[in-house]
């Protein structure tokens, strides 16, 4: 029986790119045990802030067959987190009882060793904080009970206004998320670092439209 | 790619039409077992409707659909509440001088749906009455009115000068102008004898637009954050499919300083002008302010249709139509501040001809009759004005140099014509199309400009195909002149592969002026970021005789923003990296604290910035 | 990887502190084995070992100005069963306290560090100093593995980040050791600056061996992989914000491409060709203040070299912050 190990999913073929997940993500975490966040020149040239999440464009392919893909971008809370043995102070850390990786903001040094041993650059320095600050999968949420159970995610999943994040155990072959990582060929970031990320992507592709146009036919 | 879509559409007809097993009576009393519909449903959005000739795609467009059978059935394109309504539906606007008569209120609605030449909103020498020439021969079914033209035609004093210009929200003196640079000049342009062309500026608005430092007088607006506002079913609604749904916002923080809601603003002008609707019989006001107003308002008295649909009556039990309910608010706010009524399914499809839909919508007052609402393939309301025109119908007929234009746009079958500054550009001088688009990130929030949103869009780009820029010698990141036959600009070019050779195009809502929004000097939004809008005219290229025209549909008067041809070439070495025109600065209106703080953290609760 | 300024300098000087503590040990037992006399030397040693304290001690403050939270720097030794860094961090302050120790035995006064145990004479400064040496190693070790331990940055992901920080330490150590002793001590001066003429070609050869593996480096990491995709054309339109972010500020050297490039070849020159050419021309002459001067040429050309090393790092996460529109 593998281990809990709470991660996202996120849908590539619905993120329209709208950064309602940065939106939600920033202030829910700017204003808890997170937090705050901070925004340097905020109203100034070249704002510039910490976010745990964001969502970034790619365009794939040429005209007149270019994709345009929106790419959010957090935490992957690999199983075997490079970012947590450099850790000096052991500062960093991931949680046993359900995989989620955090940093401890009494014991962060802010040295930023942690983010150069991550490929993905999902850590941010608090600048004025000086503390290493990611995405913490929104545990303060998860374990709240006075939440009603509905809304006990990541602030992220549920702001998304096309469903493209999933939320849950990847190791509970039960779980929502689980059955939609194999339904969807879920897939890691730069499986070549073998860090074994949790969080998984599912490609753009359309299997309805292509079954209803028979387009699948013709591929298989 | 036409064909294979042609093809596609025919195809879902065909072969993958859906029905339902629906039992439901047609209004000719017929009794229909299922519901049947070829499930093809296209939208035609905002940017069709941004090109002169975008009333007659869009009717060919809806044609379309109404021959693949897919108007109200399942799959296909379903109607919202209030609509679908007769063709054309109710009211008309005023039609004659003499309706607008000093110190007196207006007779019935200032907007409507002209149904013939009769209804036109002209004098006896078939001239407009409005001062953005509104329901006028150049453009006779402009129902939304032609904002882009009214500080032109109050600053050239046609049809009339006027004595104050009272603008909400719009931000006539940025973006939502064409021509912004002589718009501005126009604002402040003075007549001979020193005084201005428009002597008083009021504008409402919650934010320091480029509007406000025009303005003579300015009436602070709130966010929605700090008051009550309606989506009615008398205005626009939020409905679904299966039936009508409308949502309030109730305040969740008191105004600042002496912003008040601009909904109480009006109410209360309503008060002191002592228009009829918000009089009693006495003499006295009978609405306290908005939200009362919004509670109590019956479209006519006792016939129990309001505002807001949701828990109407005594005591909050009857939807759609009932007594006026004073907890109503109350109830909205502990729903989600939102009600949804759900259509019964006998009544949810083909409701143009649906009885049971048809007679229920009569009771509520969508419509007036229970006929059935039939799609005009053939348009009798533009063939009226066709023949006005071509001198075959009696009544008013369009002056002598509008004729010709009336008759070949009129046109009651859809057709495809070149929009009219195209016909007019030399489009081997200018072979692009510019266009625009709202960032989602920021679609409804762009005027905060919000600490969190200005990073992920701080200034723009020119997004241009990747061969059209090299073609154009021009190379990513290049600052580059965009220039049309009204006016240039300088920007930053961004290549990419996502959009056609020929058409160029940036995010709207990012550029803005020097100093405004409460930004720095030194904002990205105004040192990188810029305005299509210098390029476009809001009047046509003037022809021999045909008098200033609106650069818009010759229908329906819709603003043709993506009419404009334009051409790029690269900036010299020389000229700074800063777009161009750049404005001054405006001084801080009294009052107003420049935020120019280092650092930010905002923490939700603690009732203040860290 | 964006140069930090204060880790340049806290590990080019420690690692000179390092090195020229090698070179007094190890002329200590050149010494001692060829029946040479310490005595006259003492006071060189002494001046020597505290000019090593004081680098390696400059160099453990500078690295507090590294730190968001220097407050909390005691709490960087908790995982040395991991992290190399925490070794560092244990190991540096220990190999201070060591040489601090062995330093004594060069006070005046201090006579008895010869201990006679029966028969056995145990010579104590041999005996701290050989516990120095080994901590000075393992500091070596600790510090370049720093680096070398991120398998992602494939240029230090090498032995070639040891044996570098090991030699260019201890050439300039030696270099050092050299000019000081030309100023106090000029009979020893000679072997110090044939050692430094050996370590420093050593140096440049390991370098530029480590120059050469780094430009035959293929990426592990693509956009591709980055991103799941599989096409060959992916281009990145917008990072998600447009002002900037930490990934934006610290994992690139924000240099040009000529600027980058003018640094290899400046500390190649700076950090080993002038200073190989200026001890060959003082193998006869003997001149402090040439030596001097070569010291401080190879330490700007130390610096640059530090600077070069993280600025040729290329970090994977680069390709997820290429372009903002």
């Amino acid at each position: 029986m593998k281990k809990k190990q709470l991660a996202l999913a996120i849908d590539l073929n619905v993120c329209v790119g709208c950064h309602a997940c940065v939106t939600s993500c920033k202030q829910w975490n700017t204003s808890g045990s997170a937090g705050p966040l901070a925004d340097k020149r905020p109203y100034d040239e070249d704002p510039t802030g910490t976010f745990f999440n964001r969502v970034q464009t790619y365009e794939v392919g040429e005209y007149p067959h270019t994709q345009v893909v929106h790419f959010p971008k957090s935490c992957l809370h690999c199983e075997d987190p490079p970012c947590v043995p450099v850790c000096p102070t052991g500062a960093s850390y991931k949680r046993k009882e359900d995989g989620i990786v955090l940093v401890d903001y009494d014991k962060c040094i802010g040295c930023g060793y942690c983010s150069w041993a991550c490929p993905w650059g999902v850590r941010e320095m608090d600048e004025k904080n000086k503390v290493m600050t990611k995405c913490t999968l929104c545990v303060d949420r998860v374990y709240d009970e006075a939440l009603p159970e509905s809304e006990r995610k990541p602030a992220c999943v549920l702001a998304c206004p096309t469903n493209a994040r999933f939320f849950g155990d990847i190791n509970d072959p039960a779980s929502e998320i689980a059955q939609a990582i194999q339904e969807n060929d879920g897939y890691q970031l730069m499986p070549e670092w073998e860090t074994n990320p949790s969080n998984y992507y599912f490609s753009r592709k359309n299997k309805a439209y292509d079954a209803m146009t028979g387009k699948d036919e013709a591929a298989s | 790619m036409i064909k294979s879509l042609a093809h596609e559409m025919g195809m879902m007809g065909r072969e993958h039409s859906i029905e339902l097993p629906i039992a439901w009576t047609d209004v000719f009393g017929n009794e229909h077992k299922t519901v049947k519909g070829n499930p093809v449903a296209f939208h035609a959005m905002r940017g069709l409707a941004a090109h002169s000739n975008g009333f007659q795609s869009i009717r060919a467009l809806s044609i379309l659909m109404t021959l693949l059978g897919t108007i109200d059935v399942p799959g296909g394109f379903r109607h919202k509440a209030p609509y679908p309504k007769h063709i054309p539906p109710f009211p008309t606007p005023p039609n004659h001088p003499d309706a607008v008569q000093p110190n007196t209120p207006l007779a019935g609605s200032p907007l409507g749906w002209p149904a013939s030449p009769d209804d036109l909103f002209v004098d006896d020498e078939g001239n407009p009455v409005r001062i953005d020439k509104g329901f006028s021969w150049e453009h006779p079914l402009s129902v939304h009115g032609l904002l882009h033209n009214v500080i032109t035609n109050a600053w050239r004093g046609d049809p009339y000068h006027i004595d104050t210009l009272f603008i909400f929200m719009a931000n006539l003196a940025w973006n939502s102008s064409m021509n912004t640079m002589q718009t501005r000049d126009m604002l402040k342009d003075k007549q001979a004898n020193g005084e201005y062309k428009i002597p008083f500026i009021i504008v409402s608005d919650a934010f320091q637009s480029e509007m406000v430092e025009f303005a003579d007088l300015v009436l602070p607006d709130t966010t929605y954050l700090e008051r009550h506002d309606v989506m009615s079913m008398l205005d626009r609604p939020i409905s679904e499919y299966d039936g009508p749904m409308d949502s309030v916002r109730i305040p969740i923080l008191p105004p600042k300083g002496e912003c008040r809601p601009f909904q109480e603003v009006i109410v209360e002008l309503a008060g002191r002008l002592k228009l009829p609707v918000f009089m009693q019989a006495d003499g006295q006001r009978k609405y306290k302010n908005y939200p009362d107003f919004i509670l109590n308002y019956e479209t006519e008295p006792g016939s129990g249709i309001g505002f807001l649909s949701g828990w109407r009556g005594r005591d909050g039990e009857k939807s759609m139509q009932g007594e006026p309910n004073p907890k109503q608010w109350e109830m909205y706010e502990k729903n989600n501040c939102y009600f949804h009524h759900k259509i019964p399914p006998e009544h949810q499809y083909l409701r143009n001809v649906n009885k049971g839909y048809l007679e229920w919508a009569k009771k509520l007052g969508f419509i007036k009759s229970v006929e059935p609402i039939t799609i005009q393939l053939y348009s009798e309301v533009l063939q009226h004005f066709r023949l006005a025109a071509q001198g075959k119908r009696a009544g008013r007929k369009p002056p002598s140099h509008l004729r010709k234009r009336i008759e070949t746009y009129f046109d009651p079958l859809p057709f495809y014509y070149e929009p009219l500054e195209v016909q007019l550009s030399d489009k081997n001088k200018y072979p692009l199309n510019a266009i625009t688009q709202r960032p989602m990130a920021m679609y409804h929030s762009w005027d905060s400009q919000n600490a969190w949103l200005r990073q992920i869009h701080t200034h723009n780009y020119l997004f241009v195909n990747t061969k059209t820029a090299s073609e154009n010698g021009i190379k990513d990141d290049d600052w580059i002149w965009i220039e049309s036959m009204h006016g240039k600009v300088r920007c930053m070019c961004r290549l990419t592969e996502a959009v056609e050779p020929g058409t160029v195009w940036t995010w709207n809502a990012i550029g803005k002026a020097r100093g405004t929004w409460g930004l720095t000097n030194r904002a990205n939004e105004s040192t990188k970021g810029f305005l299509l809008n210098h390029l476009i005219s809001e009047e046509l290229p003037q022809q021999e005789g045909m008098g200033h025209l609106s650069n818009s549909d010759p229908v329906t008067g819709q603003a043709g923003w993506y009419d404009v041809r334009v051409r790029i070439y690269k900036a010299d070495e020389e000229t700074p990296k800063e777009t161009w025109p750049q404005c001054e600065s405006p001084k801080t209106p009294p009052g107003v604290k420049k935020r120019t703080g280092l650092w930010q953290q905002y923490f939700a609760g603690k009732g203040k910035f860290k | 990887m964006k140069p930090p300024f204060s880790v340049i300098f806290l590990t080019t000087l420690i690692g000179m502190g390092q090195g020229l503590f090698l070179a007094l040990y190890s002329e200590q037992i050149y010494l001692s084995l060829t029946q040479g006399e310490m005595e006259p030397f003492n006071f060189f040693f002494l001046v020597s070992t505290c000019i090593a304290l004081c680098l390696t001690g400059l160099g453990l403050i500078a690295s507090f100005f590294h730190l968001g939270h220097p407050e909390r720097a005691w709490r960087s030794a908790a995982c040395w069963k991991t992290s190399w860094l925490s070794r560092e961090v244990i190991a540096l302050p220990l190999f201070i306290l060591f040489v601090f120790i062995y330093s004594l035995n060069f006070f005046p006064g201090f006579t008895t560090h010869i201990l006679k145990v029966d028969s056995i004479t145990i010579n104590l400064s041999i005996v701290t100093g050989f516990l120095c040496s080994i901590l000075c190693i393992v500091l070596f070790v600790c510090t370049s593995m720093i680096y070398a331990c991120l398998r992602f940055l494939q240029e230090w992901n090498s032995l070639f980040t040891m044996i570098n920080f090991m030699l260019m330490g201890c050439a300039s150590g030696f270099i050092l050791a050299a000019t000081i002793s030309s100023f106090m001590a000029p009979l020893l001066t000679l072997n110090y600056v044939v050692i430094a003429i050996v370590l420093t070609i050593l140096a440049a050869t390991s370098r530029s061996l480590s120059l050469a593996r780094n430009k035959k480096l293929r990426p592990k990491s693509t956009i591709q992989s980055a991103l799941g995709i599989n096409n060959p054309k992916i281009v990145q339109k917008s990072q998600g914000a447009m002002g900037g972010s930490f990934n934006t500020r610290i994992f690139f050297h924000g240099k040009s491409r000529l600027f980058f490039k003018s640094i290899k070849w400046i500390f190649l020159t700076l950090a080993f060709l002038i200073p190989i050419i200026m001890l060959l021309m003082e193998l006869e002459n003997n001149r402090p203040f040439i030596l001097l001067f070569a010291l401080l040429i190879q330490y700007i050309g130390l610096i640059a070299e530090r600077w070069y090393f993280f600025a040729e790092a290329k970090h994977p996460q680069n390709l997820y912050y290429q372009a903002i529109s």
